[in-house]
């Protein structure tokens, strides 16, 4: 399968760092593309939400929650059991794999809608429903770790984590676009020259700078050992084969069983993180995004996509 | 590191193995899963013969300090 046009990007951003050179984005305007791809997803998501909407959407719903809430605890025991880590640092890294990846979804959607492979328009809603029960899960795996604080600690502890949790970035912009798309309706289709014309070029430069930073990382892979690696392929794997299965399940088409694989397949590594840093202070939080980020993403971008995508054309259809 | 780390990556490598062999052998994209076994197997290998090299190193370096000098054998 040809690698796609955006991807080719990320291997442009990786080979640079890992060549030195200095392709170097401003922070700024790093911000400004991840706010652009979740507010373009969101609306996309909530146009076809407002035609495509019906009563089996919240089956399906529930069913995405529950998966969501499921992955983590595959992840727990093997990172704990198999990979000596503390508690602590496992259930982090657990609640890293139950949420996805905005990055890893979009590029899969670019590579659908590349190739003309058409998916449940309403995708968007699951991926905003995915980014929250692996924050808690994680939260109830390392819950031993926490019991030692006082009552008022707790309390203030969980303001700050459930305000992490619904109100981080990528929850808040996905799914407020996502409501604006479906309140909104046709209207919306005022903001598509913006929001939908410019979405490969914007996820390109995105995806020259994901390359930069993955590879920045990669040092550490080093430091942390084979088995994070290891880890980071194999969950990855185990995710799209569930997703899949799910897909099947609720009678999705090939394009949404694709896009479930993927979000199964995906590792959180910007909502995760922030969440984890106030719930789990003590929790490790560079070897879980070099997990994610370093290893998971690009394994995604460049060989589990294309893999997801030719498994479930050449058996699954 | 761990044995059962070491179990679980060298399954992680036959498994990406195997997948991509099979992938390949029905027409399928393969290589990607072969390149990822092959890199996980030289990060596997290359990190365990690192700190034993560093041991091995560390063990010349005390042996050589802790060696009779010749004051001692006169003593």
């Amino acid at each position: 399968m040809q690698l796609d046009v955006v991807t080719a990007f990320f291997l442009l951003g990786a080979s640079a760092q890992l060549l030195k050179a200095p392709i170097k984005m401003p922070a700024g305007l790093y911000q400004s593309l991840t706010l652009f791809l979740l507010i373009a997803i969101g609306l996309k998501g909530g146009i076809a939400l407002a035609e495509y909407g019906n009563s089996t959407l919240l089956w399906q719903s529930l069913c995405i929650i529950a998966f969501g809430a499921l992955l983590p605890l595959f992840a727990f025991p093997v990172l704990q059991k198999l990979g000596g880590l503390s508690r602590t640092d496992a259930a982090s890294i657990a609640a890293h794999y139950g949420s996805v990846s905005i990055a890893t979804f979009a590029v899969a959607m670019a590579i659908l809608d590349a190739r003309e492979i058409s998916y449940e328009p309403y995708f968007p809603l699951f991926v905003a429903l995915l980014e929250i029960p692996a924050i808690a899960v994680g939260l109830l795996l390392a819950r031993n770790q926490t019991e030692q604080a006082s009552t008022g600690q707790k309390t203030a502890a969980m303001k700050k984590v459930l305000h992490e949790i619904f109100l981080n970035q990528g929850v808040l912009l996905l799914t407020g676009a996502l409501l604006v798309g479906w309140w909104a309706g046709d209207q919306s289709q005022k903001l598509m020259p913006f929001f939908g014309s410019l979405f490969h070029g914007v996820l390109a430069l995105f995806l020259l700078e994901m390359g930069r930073l993955a590879m920045s990382r990669l040092s550490l892979l080093r430091q942390y050992g084979a088995f994070i690696a290891s880890f980071g392929v194999v969950m990855p794997l185990f995710g799209a084969l569930m997703g899949a299965m799910l897909a099947q399940l609720l009678n999705f088409s090939a394009g949404g069983t694709i896009l479930l694989a993927t979000l199964g397949a995906s590792a959180s590594y910007i909502a995760v993180p922030a969440a984890m840093s106030v719930a789990l202070p003590k929790a490790n939080a560079s070897l879980s995004i070099t997990s994610s980020l370093t290893v998971t993403f690009p394994f995604n971008v460049l060989v589990g996509i294309p893999l997801y995508s030719a498994l479930t054309l050449n058996f699954l259809t | 590191m761990n044995t059962s780390s070491l179990y679980f990556e060298l399954a992680a490598i036959t498994l990406t193995l195997v997948l991509g062999i099979t992938l390949l052998s029905v027409n399928l994209p393969g290589w990607g899963l072969i390149t990822v076994a092959a890199l996980l197997a030289a990060l596997s290998f290359g990190l365990r013969c690192t700190p034993a090299l560093a041991t091995v190193a560390s063990t010349d370096a005390a042996s050589i300090r802790n060696r009779p000098t010749r004051k001692d054998r006169k003593g």
